[in-house]
């Protein structure tokens, strides 16, 4: 304790400086942690918890025991799961890449670009899948039109075709926006190990190999461990505006699940219940995920 | 030592957390208002016997009645900037003449998420309006809403006489009342579920009658799409489309035209029958997949919105109306009409058109429904000074004239009507032609404020019946609500050509379907199954009518079926029954 005291003495400038910050997280963050707490109760607004029947772990049981949750926590599990690879591996391809690029202002200009769709809504990027993908769309117009189908497909009623569709428009979305972490860390790569490559005969491939990537592994190692944390956050927004009654069977992900059978319903508890199983979960592989990076690759956040 | 020190945080945070909003506040006090009895008002200036009341009807009290009222989600700062400047003359109005003042108050979040907030704060106005059952259950289970039990029967007499019997259906199981019906009466439209087609396109077949049941539609529709193959702008057309990605819209038509009610079969011995379990039912699925393999329906229907729906039938695109009636009147010559201007032909238009299936009286059909209590509630709450008082205003609001003055805003010259010398109520010349309806109505009743505050009040057909007596109405107009009217000719008929042929064909009559009105309490075991059927029939009813053959339609309609009886489909017709009967019962029959 007095070792903390005089830690806290010695950087009390810091602390200060970040007091703002952690009285806001405090509050925002820490203290409805407390709401937690109605999970395990029948909790109605308005009433006080001292009145509320505690029912234990009755909402999470409840969770299980509706009809389709093997199906959503599979769909949860690979929607995640694309975005976790493919989605993941994206932006750090595009972030070398886009560091490969000679002309700054050509570079400047690809990398505006690609962020932009990320403040693009979901309503917005719905509305171009279905005008490209509709059957009077662009690609039923080039399919038919360089005669690999007679019939245009409705692409966007095809389970078989869904978590596809939906990890290219995730990755469309998010991967300008993603791969800015990734540039910003390439950057601080010390430009002598480049001269030292080139001195032992490295090209640029070799250099992106052997230099870029392992100096901005802390970095990919941070994000993918705190991804892994996000395992069951797969989405809400673009299911419910991409997918259809036709193809509930593959989108429905646990946070839609939740919407329907939580807030929609008016069923706080149940919803506070399966948020908190979620943050367990989460917080558990975070844990998990990072005492495996520091066994095999030495390298962990905390 | 660390270990317990942040232990020691940790749990002191959870636990203070935990309950500092947990209190129930400070409301002992008002809490008694809830109780209120009627005949101990004499502190508060209550429109009582002693005064006479205005021209209109209605007490003016010696102090300015004042009433706060929460009415849903909106936006309230554009609500106060009142651009069309009507929210200013009828406040003065209302200031000046009833000498009452109403501070209404909309919030630009869900109305559910604020109420619970409110609850939770024990921080909400004295009258909260257009509440759900549910919303309004939790003020009454709190305390929080005002009995209004006694005093209905001395400040109501408006709202127990045009309510009848369905005020029963507000009351609670020991006969008590605490909420009020915001938006209720019978529905005044002309049509409801729609099977309709471009009328110019039906001219053309030369067909002598009118299609009558749904296979006649199909066939019409054929022949409609067959003599225009694609639009103005090349795009291939289609008879239907849908615009709520699950294609709910051909199932409630079809049903409709079965005479089936919130999705059952009411059988000859009063049980009832879900639509999945009856031969009717696999009847529409196989009708709706024919018309989906035979290209009568758009591929993309299930990525349709509403905006899309209307783009589409506007286009020309889409050529039938297989919805309700109204899209097609929005998407069709509504739009037309403007765009084209004198170039438009009145035949150029969508007919909304009434079928009955096979064996089924029109008369037995549910295409055009009424839920006489409508869907909302109001309740005062305990937060009320002077609850006498405003139940008193509600019950003005529920007089005739005080509905018509709420739905269409204060007589005066500048407002669409006006008393005439014999005190009949005239309407402005200038609104009976229907063409210029937008702008000689809507925009000018906007400018007087008109339907500004409805705080309990009604969306009847306001017409003389045995609840009402609205003699007074001008004769011109007929279908009048506090929201729309349409102009007819001494015989009753349409006096507006393009609205006599839109309407024509629609011979389908109101059912009143409030008896069928059930409630669900979120907590309960059958709203879970209600939700999870209804989540498999979405899915299940997409795939059937999307099946590439009949049979394949008729094994998924049968495993719909079977997966959905196993979930408890019986329970819930039970649970629908049950209610159904319940009501019968309150309502006396």
């Amino acid at each position: 304790m007095k070792k903390l005291f005089r830690s806290f003495v010695r950087q009390k400038e810091l602390w200060i400086i970040s007091l703002i910050a952690l009285t806001w997280v405090f509050i925002f963050c820490y203290i409805p942690m407390a709401g937690n707490i109605i999970s395990f109760f029948e909790y109605y607004p308005g009433d006080s918890i001292f009145e509320c029947k505690f029912v234990g772990l009755k909402y999470f049981r409840d969770l299980f025991a509706l009809p389709g949750i093997l199906k959503v926590l599979r769909n949860t599990l690979v929607i995640s799961s694309l975005g976790l690879t493919i989605g993941f591996v994206t932006p750090i391809i595009f972030a070398l890449l886009l560091n490969e690029l000679q002309n700054r202002f050509f570079k400047r200009f690809i990398q505006t670009i690609s962020y932009m769709p990320y403040f693009v809504s979901w309503v917005v990027v719905a509305s171009i899948m279905f005008t490209v993908l509709g059957t009077d769309g662009i690609i039923n117009g080039a399919l038919t039109g360089i005669g690999v189908i007679d019939k245009s497909i409705v692409f966007l009623n095809e389970k078989s075709m869904f978590w596809g569709i939906l990890t290219v428009a995730n990755i469309w979305k998010g991967m300008g926006w993603s791969a800015i972490i990734y540039i910003s860390a390439i950057t601080g790569v010390d430009h002598e190990l480049y001269d030292a490559g080139s001195v032992d005969g490295l090209g640029r491939f070799g250099k992106a190999w052997h230099i870029t990537l392992p100096g901005i592994a802390p970095t990919v190692v941070l994000l993918f461990i705190l991804g892994i944390g996000g395992i069951l956050n797969a989405g809400f927004e673009q299911q419910l505006l991409l997918g259809n009654a036709l193809t509930k069977d593959v989108y429905e992900v646990i946070d839609t699940f939740v919407y329907r059978y939580g807030i929609q319903l008016g069923r706080y508890s149940f919803s506070t219940a399966v948020g908190l199983m979620k943050s367990v979960f989460g917080f558990a592989l975070v844990i998990l995920a990072n005492k495996i990076s520091g066994k095999v690759a030495d390298m962990r956040i905390f | 030592m660390k270990k317990r020190a942040i232990s020691v945080i940790v749990v002191l945070v959870l636990v203070i957390s935990a309950f500092s909003g947990c209190g129930k506040g400070n409301n002992t006090e008002e809490g008694n208002a809830s109780t209120a009895d009627p005949t101990s008002a004499a502190s508060t200036e209550t429109p009582g016997e002693t005064k006479e009341a205005n021209e209109f009807g209605w007490v003016v009290p010696d102090e300015t009645l004042t009433i706060t009222v929460y009415a849903g989600e909106g936006d309230q700062e554009e609500f106060l900037a009142d651009v069309d400047g009507g929210k200013a003359v009828y406040d003065k109005w209302l200031l000046d003449t009833m000498n009452v003042v109403i501070d209404w108050q909309l919030y630009s979040v869900s109305m559910e998420e604020k109420v619970n907030l409110m609850l939770a704060s024990n921080d909400y106005p004295e009258v909260v309006t257009w509440l759900t059952d549910d919303l309004a259950n939790k003020f009454i289970a709190q305390g929080k809403a005002t009995d209004l039990t006694q005093l209905i029967n001395t400040y109501g007499d408006n709202i127990t006489r045009r309510m009848g019997g369905y005020l029963n259906f507000l009351r609670e199981d020991d006969g008590s009342l605490y909420k009020l019906a915001q938006y209720w009466g019978e529905n005044p439209n002309v049509a409801g579920q729609d099977f309709g087609a471009r009328y110019d396109y039906w001219l053309e077949l030369g067909e002598s009658d009118i299609y009558k049941t749904p296979e006649e539609y199909y066939d019409t529709m054929v022949k409609i799409l067959a003599n225009h193959p694609t639009n103005d702008d090349g795009l291939q057309t289609y008879a239907f489309t849908s615009q709520d990605k699950t294609g709910q819209n051909f199932l409630t038509a079809m049903l409709g035209a079965y005479g089936f009610v919130n999705g059952f079969k009411v059988n000859d011995d009063g049980t009832f029958s879900h639509w999945l379990n009856t031969e009717e039912g696999l009847e529409i699925a196989k009708f709706v997949n024919k018309c989906y393999r035979n290209n009568l329906i758009e591929p993309d229907f299930l990525a349709n919105g509403y905006e899309e729906y209307i783009a589409k039938q506007s286009s020309g695109q889409i050529l039938g109306n297989f919805a309700t009636w109204w899209y097609a009147w929005v998407s069709g010559h509504q739009t037309w009409a403007v765009n084209e201007g004198d170039a438009y032909n009145i035949n150029k238009r969508f007919m909304n058109v009434s079928v009955a299936a096979e064996g089924v009286d029109m008369s037995d059909t549910s295409l055009l429904t009424s839920n006489f209590i409508g869907s909302y509630r109001c309740v005062i709450t305990d937060k009320c000074k002077q609850p006498e008082a405003v139940l008193s205003w509600i019950n003005w609001e529920n007089s005739e004239l005080g509905n018509f003055i709420t739905g269409w805003g204060a007589p005066s010259e500048s407002n669409v009507w006006d008393f005439a010398e014999d005190g009949t109520w005239k309407v402005d010349d200038a609104i009976l032609d229907v063409d210029t309806k937008e702008t000689s109505y809507h925009q000018v009743k906007a400018q007087n404020g008109a339907g500004i505050y409805m705080i309990a009040t009604n969306c009847n057909w306001l017409k003389t019946d045995e609840y009402s007596n609205f003699d007074k109405l001008d004769s011109r107009i007929d279908r009048v609500s506090v929201y729309d009217y349409w102009p007819v000719n001494a015989d009753g008929s349409f006096s507006n050509e393009g609205v006599n042929i839109c309407w024509g064909y629609y011979s389908a009559l109101p059912k009143d379907i409030t008896l069928y009105a059930t409630t669900f309490n979120a907590e309960d075991d059958i709203t879970i199954t209600k939700q999870t059927i209804a989540d498999q029939i979405e899915s299940d009813w997409a795939m059937m009518i999307t099946a590439s053959t009949e049979d394949e339609c008729v094994a998924l309609f049968n495993q719909s079926a079977e997966y959905c009886n196993a979930m408890g489909l019986q329970d819930l017709t039970d649970y629908y029954q049950q209610s159904y009967e319940k009501n019968k019962a309150i309502f006396g029959e």
